[in-house]
């Protein structure tokens, strides 16, 4: 259910780099939309004054808000994959700034959860070439030749390396460490100490949180206690060695994701930030996996047309089951050459059990075979979308050589 | 030779926490400093390497060692102190006309999807009646717009879970951090909000901390900034 990337960093297809990449920026822009810091900068004190610094010292509820925006836009290039390097590089500075200026307030756990957003985005701009499905890539494919274009439609297997993903698992498996190893040498390296996962601290830990509780009654059971105390110290501190030794983080994950469920019932404490941070690391391609069709298509293209072959990258990367063949136009078997109802030369077609779909259908039955885009294709089987998609796609293919740097060689 | 380090950590702390205005920016702007050059230079050999490695060291002395907070290095370092049987601390109460008191909802306190606590040690210490003035108005104003809100049905706060059943449409915003809330019943016996109380609470939990043995609320300060410019009244 969960990659240890630590132990392993490559995978058979970009998806789950891809997905942690929207989830991380979704995330975030969700966190941060609804600030609101003409409000925030009205409070007449700093809870934290070290960080006072980092407040603007003229209009700073305009320039937060004004930043936080430039933030948000910066999160959604980043989600489409545009210009990682800097979209997530920037991000990352305000991010961290406003972040900063939080904490003036606010040392909580939601307001450092988002500097582990800070440092995640880091490691994606620093190992940004390794992200493939993303636009940065599909620009990349810009300077590649029709040969290497073609074999990559062509060839079937690939693999992915994810040290973005690598390294932001051993941070948030820091971070946890970090949390635990507190619990045990809060009062100095050479006292360490068992206390707080005793049952009474536990118990009061929980009393003094929200003694009215649903789950008050379970304090009174000292087992229990005990070993929820036990319970969080092994986690908190077993994440880390779990990463490190290289074996499966599935059960520590869900431990913690029980432990985060266990603190909304017991203190009333919601964080729900490590749900997300978590969601990072699943194995999103072994579902994505389960999802994508089984039938076999095949796929006619214009091996002589960059623009055609550059707008087929993306799905022959999604074709993580292989069950879509790329053919060049040269190469087409007879059956599919010979059709009457067929012209190479003018659109690519898909073929699928003795039928062809040509040009927008084509594509829309592409889409089809990848059954996540199915809000796309439903899009696409509207009328009018059709009517509208057709035009444009005749218009395209028509003009490719002369205004959609279709390089025809 | 660990205890040593640490004690040189520490030495080292005290010794520049004077310069902390100066520091805290610096290191700031210095990791992002570095952070930028590895992020251009990225291509380069053992650039990566590099900067990875030294930033998990310097992230792993700030979950172990370092006694510090300083942004961008943060930790989660929660509920590691031993909770004693007894404790203490205080409770802020907002007060209507007719002297009805309802316990503060932090919600209320700030304008995004967390909660804040209210510096009420440093206003029951210290001597300037105007910074606590200061302080109840503007708690007074951010809890009245809350109640308008919670009334009207539509809180600007973030989303406690019990909303996800009640309010699923609230869920467009980021899920609060705390659970508990004012209700549009509870507040709907109270007039206007114009003062507020606070009270210095001691606890004392059972020896095994299951329960609340012995509770003691007692009023500490009282401030009602519309009645009158200097009305703070140090009760205890």
């Amino acid at each position: 259910m969960f990659v240890n990337y630590f132990a392993d960093d490559e995978r058979t297809s970009p998806i789950n780099l891809a997905i942690a990449r929207a989830i991380l920026g979704i995330w975030l822009i969700w966190k941060t939309v609804m600030y609101d810091w003409r409000l925030f900068v009205e409070v007449p004190f700093h809870q934290t004054p070290e960080f006072a610094w980092a407040v603007p010292p003229v209009a700073p509820g305009l320039i937060l808000t004004v930043e936080k925006w430039i933030l948000i836009g910066l999160l959604i290039g980043f989600v489409l994959g545009y210009r990682i390097q800097f979209t997530a590089g920037v991000s990352a500075f305000l991010l961290a700034h406003l972040g900063t200026v939080r904490a003036t307030q606010l040392t909580s756990g939601e307001t450092e959860s988002l500097f582990i957003g800070v440092y995640f985005l880091i490691f994606f701009a620093l190992f940004s070439e390794t992200d493939v499905l993303s636009v940065d890539s599909l620009r990349r494919t810009k300077h590649e030749s029709l040969d290497t274009l073609r074999s990559r439609l062509e060839s079937g297997a690939a693999s992915y390396r994810m040290p973005a993903l690598k390294w932001s698992l051993v941070v948030i498996a820091l971070i946890y460490f970090g949390s635990g190893f507190d619990k045990i040498f809060h009062s100095g390296i050479l006292n360490p100490t068992l206390e707080f996962a005793t049952s009474e601290n536990i118990a009061r830990i929980t009393t003094s949180y929200r003694s009215d509780g649903p789950l008050q009654f379970v304090t009174e059971n000292s087992i229990l206690m005990r070993m929820g105390g036990i319970g969080t110290l092994v986690l908190e501190l077993g994440f880390l060695i779990a990463v490190l030794v290289g074996i499966t983080i599935t059960p520590v994950i869900v431990g913690l994701f029980g432990f985060t469920v266990s603190n909304v019932l017991l203190l009333g404490i919601h964080f729900v930030d490590v749900y997300v941070i978590l969601l990072l690391f699943a194995a999103w391609d072994l579902g994505y996996e389960r999802i994508v069709r089984v039938r076999q298509i095949d796929v006619v293209f214009d091996e002589r047309c960059q623009f055609c072959m550059r707008s087929l990258v993306p799905f022959a990367i999604l074709d993580i089951n292989n069950t879509v063949t790329f053919l060049p136009q040269s190469e087409a078997p007879d059956p599919y050459s010979q059709r009457n109802d067929v012209d190479f030369e003018r659109v690519m077609y898909v073929f699928h059990n003795g039928n062809s779909y040509e040009g927008y259908y084509a594509f829309r039955e592409l889409l089809r075979q990848y059954r996540c885009f199915f809000p796309v294709v439903w899009f696409m089987g509207l009328s009018f979308v059709e009517d509208f998609g057709n035009r444009i796609y005749r218009y395209v293919a028509e003009n490719r050589g002369t205004k959609f740097t279709c390089r025809v060689e | 030779m660990s205890e040593l380090l640490i004690i040189s950590v520490e030495t080292l702390v005290e010794a520049l926490r004077p310069y902390a205005d100066l520091l805290l920016p610096l290191i700031f702007l210095g990791f992002f400093f570095l952070s930028t050059l590895a992020i251009i230079f990225s291509d380069r050999k053992y650039i990566k390497k590099s900067y990875v490695s030294g930033f998990l060291v310097v992230l792993l002395l700030f979950q172990t060692i370092m006694p510090l907070y300083i942004t961008p290095f943060i930790n989660w370092h929660k509920f590691s102190s031993e909770r004693p049987a007894e404790s203490a601390g205080y409770e802020v109460h907002i007060v209507d006309e007719s002297g009805n008191e309802i316990q503060l909802d932090r919600k209320a306190t700030l304008a995004f999807n967390g909660v804040a606590s209210i510096p009420s040690e440093q206003m029951v210490t210290n001597n300037s009646n105007e910074t606590n003035q200061e302080i109840a108005q503007w708690i007074l104003k951010r809890t009245s717009e809350y109640r308008a809100e919670v009334e009207r049905g539509e809180p600007t706060r973030g989303a406690v879970p019990s909303d996800v059943w009640n309010l699923p449409h609230r869920l467009y915003r980021f899920p609060a951090h705390s659970v508990g809330a004012w209700t549009a019943d509870e507040l709907s016996g109270f007039s206007e909000f114009i003062g507020i109380r606070i009270y210095y609470v001691q606890t004392e939990t059972s020896s095994d901390g299951s329960q609340i043995v012995s509770q003691s609320e007692e009023l500490v300060l009282e401030i009602y900034p519309e009645k009158s410019p200097d009305n703070s009244t140090e009760v205890a």
